[in-house]
């Protein structure tokens, strides 16, 4: 019965009413977390009245802010996909700002060698450097997780303090790769700097300090268009979902679970790897330059995000759209903003307004429940499975 | 079903004393050894001071071992009732800061010491909603507990002590201070609240009816239901001791240490702990044991800098020694670990 009724539907239709029923409750979320965050800013003394504009404002009020924002979205994109590539196969990639910052400093210590190499070469080089080393950085606990069933979650964790103790030694007071200063290599040869695409400030004033678009923004919109295809058109995706289901019917089915882990922990890695080498090779905010301070806190915020997305590769672009723009406009809310005795609101609402959205879409549940909604069961990819090796 | 949970523990508390005994009898004299290595090692050399070095590694050890004896503590009361509980690091976070808060606003550090337990048991209490009553996936809700814990703990400080300027000083928790010989050995009363608790709670988990059921609850949630044990009410009760014992550790970095907060100072001492519970088999007494390898490492760290003096690539080792020994421990190289069976899965009442 069910299945002919929607057959004999309009198609058109059929798509819209799944797009809503798929937009319907991260929107209902994100209008939630808000309202919530309406709350805290009345409680905390503040007019949410003039918060929320202002921020809006900070975000999108003018051409060079949305300049910004696209710009402070491109590397978030890429390591939303890194986390939604792995979570398909069932695992949780909390290692995306470890595997950020070591193809970071893979690609700059390529990419300051590649000197006399011409920029058609160089740049897919030092890119294609810093995705192997984020790629390697990530196997790892896949490899731990596919042969000793060490936990991805803890591994990965553990994993991005050893990066940043490792980036920290090498890019140190006396490391080897240091540059004139502290916390950076030296900056890349200029025939590896992927080009702008548009700068807006370079057009109105110089010396500013706004972050031009590069290139990176269009291929992690294809990067996001080419994963969905991986995940749901080829045999390899169809392997990767259904261990990310269910591990042991898909052993059954002959499916290489160790080898499927491996390559979707190496693939997440590469999509972190690449979202390093990108910031490196192309946001002058880095002067060109490896520095340390690239990827803090990437690894959680870009979880959020990809709950947020529902782990859907095209729906992380409006994602890490909506977390980027917060955090632009975030300045302008905070400067805009002042309660009674002349204090400002904290910029720092904004994580918790983040953090309320992701309550709000990964908890589906309570909006269910708060809105009297139907419960639906669907599938769920099923995380916790126990920490270690157990027989 | 009732009567094969029975045999099931009564199986398990036999063996449970041999096995003990084995490993509490091993692991101490591996700890002696090192002890001892460590004196003749800091014997040589002009200048030797082998005692004060000792006692000094040994009291660094015991301290930086208090936030993941507690963390560890919280986790065994939450995954032994079924719950993973990988929201530690926030509940810790949040200790930290409700203390150092209140410590700073009444000036008095013991009302931030009592406050802060009680911080952790409200953020254990989204993670027990969350996971309990609407069965979200229980890393997702642990996950979220972190990202919403660091939010509210930056946006309350800035709203509290930064826009204010306020005084953010919340004075320090007392350590008791005495000489060995002429070696000055210190413990803060944290790290001594930390160790009693080990005790109360390997009591509470295997010599009360709490405990029991606690376990049952954790390893076959649908026999202890059939026997007549509240699953949900006993899950409840273990996340929010988790959370109380998670914010205690909180206080550590905060009261303890350093007498104020700083923006995620918790440093992923919460997902140590974690590893240390694992290590420790999910027992206190184990947990323990694990906490000061871990507290070792980092002991060992601070050691090595002020014997030698800051050398980068030693420093970047034994920095990330403890991190390294996580992953190792989660490996299983570290002897075998089963979790409670039916950690990690909702419960749903037929």
């Amino acid at each position: 019965m069910t299945v002919a009724t929607a057959s004999s539907e309009n198609p058109a239709l059929r798509w819209l009413r799944m797009a809503a029923r798929q937009l319907g409750l991260p929107l209902l979320g994100i209008f939630t977390a808000l309202v919530v965050g309406a709350v805290v800013i009345l409680i905390s003394g503040f007019n949410p009245l003039v918060a929320y504009p202002s921020l809006l404002k900070g975000a999108f009020g003018s051409a060079s802010r949305v300049n910004n924002t696209l710009a402070a979205t491109t590397p978030y994109i890429f390591t939303t996909l890194a986390v939604i590539f792995a979570f398909q196969a069932g695992l949780f990639n909390i290692g995306a700002e470890g595997q950020l910052k070591i193809g970071a400093l893979v690609s700059a210590v390529v990419g300051i060698n590649l000197g006399g190499v011409p920029p058609l070469a160089a740049v897919p080089i030092a890119l294609v450097a810093g995705c192997l080393g984020g790629a390697v950085w990530g196997a790892i606990p896949g490899a731990l997780k596919a042969f000793a069933g060490a936990h991805e979650v803890i591994t990965t964790i553990m994993l991005n303090y050893i990066a940043s103790f490792i980036t920290g030694f090498l890019v140190g007071a006396d490391g080897p790769l240091r540059g004139k200063n502290m916390q950076t290599t030296a900056p890349i040869s200029k025939s590896s700097h992927v080009p702008t695409i548009f700068d807006y400030d370079s057009a109105a004033s110089a010396g500013s300090t706004n972050t031009p678009l590069h290139w990176g923004f269009i291929v992690a919109i294809i990067v996001a268009v080419i994963l969905y295809w991986i995940l749901w058109k080829t045999p390899l995706g169809f392997e990767i979902r259904t261990v990310g289901l269910n591990p042991s019917a898909a052993r059954y089915a002959g499916i290489n679970v160790a080898r499927i882990t491996i390559i979707a922990m190496a693939v997440s890695g590469l999509l972190a790897g690449m979202s390093g080498a990108f910031e490196v090779m192309g946001n002058p905010n880095y002067n060109y330059q490896y520095s340390d301070s690239l990827g803090a806190n990437y690894g959680f915020n870009s979880i959020a995000i990809a709950l947020l997305a529902k782990n859907n590769p095209i729906a992380a672009i409006p994602a890490a759209l909506l977390f980027a723009a917060l955090q632009s406009g975030a300045s302008q809310m905070q400067f805009d903003t002042v309660g009674a005795n002349g204090t400002q609101l904290p910029g720092d609402l904004i994580a918790m307004i983040q953090a309320l959205v992701i309550i709000f879409v990964a908890a589906d549940q309570i909006l269910r429940w708060l809105y009297r909604m139907r419960n639906k069961q669907s599938a769920q990819v099923v995380l916790s499975r126990g920490w270690g090796k157990t027989e | 079903m009732a009567q094969a949970l029975v045999d099931r523990e009564e199986k398990i508390d036999s063996t449970r004393s041999v096995r003990q005994y084995l490993r509490h009898t091993r692991w101490p004299l591996v700890a002696l050894a090192l002890l001892v290595l460590i004196f003749i090692w800091r014997s040589f050399g002009e200048n030797s001071q082998p005692l004060i070095d000792l006692v000094s590694i040994i009291t660094l050890t015991l301290s930086f071992a208090t936030p993941i004896t507690l963390g560890a503590l919280s986790g065994t009361f939450s995954e032994r009732s079924g719950v993973v509980n990988i929201g530690i690091e926030g509940m810790m976070l949040t200790g930290a800061f409700f203390g150092a808060m209140v410590g700073a606003l009444t000036g008095n550090v013991w009302l931030g010491l009592i406050i802060a337990p009680f911080s952790g048991i409200g953020v254990a209490l989204i993670h027990a909603v969350l996971s309990i009553y609407f069965r979200v996936d229980q890393i997702i809700s642990g996950t979220v507990i972190n990202i919403f814990a660091f939010g509210l703990t930056a946006y309350l400080y800035s709203l509290v002590f930064t826009s204010s300027r306020r005084n953010t000083d919340s004075g320090k928790l007392p350590s008791i201070e005495f000489k060995i010989g002429l070696a000055p050995f210190q413990i803060g009363l944290v790290s001594i609240l930390a160790i009693v608790l080990i005790f109360v709670a390997h009591y509470i988990i295997f010599y009360t009816t709490w405990g029991l059921r606690t376990r049952a609850v954790g390893e076959n949630p649908r026999a202890a239901d059939t026997a007549g044990v509240n699953v949900f009410k006993m899950r409840y009760i273990n996340v929010l001791i988790s959370g109380f014992l998670a914010g205690l550790g909180g206080t550590y970095f905060s009261l303890q240490v350093v007498g104020y907060f700083k923006e995620g100072m918790t440093n992923g001492s919460g997902f140590i702990a974690l590893a240390a519970m694992i290590f420790g088999k999910w027992t206190p007494l184990g947990a323990w044991g694990a906490a000061l390898l871990f507290g070792f490492c980092q002991g060992l760290d601070s050691a090595l800098q002020s014997w030698y003096g800051q050398i980068a690539w030693l420093h970047t080792i034994t920095q990330a020694l403890p991190y390294v020994v996580t992953i190792v421990v989660l490996t299983g190289f570290v002897g075998r670990s089963r979790p409670p069976a039916a950690v990690g899965v909702p419960y749903v009442k037929q």
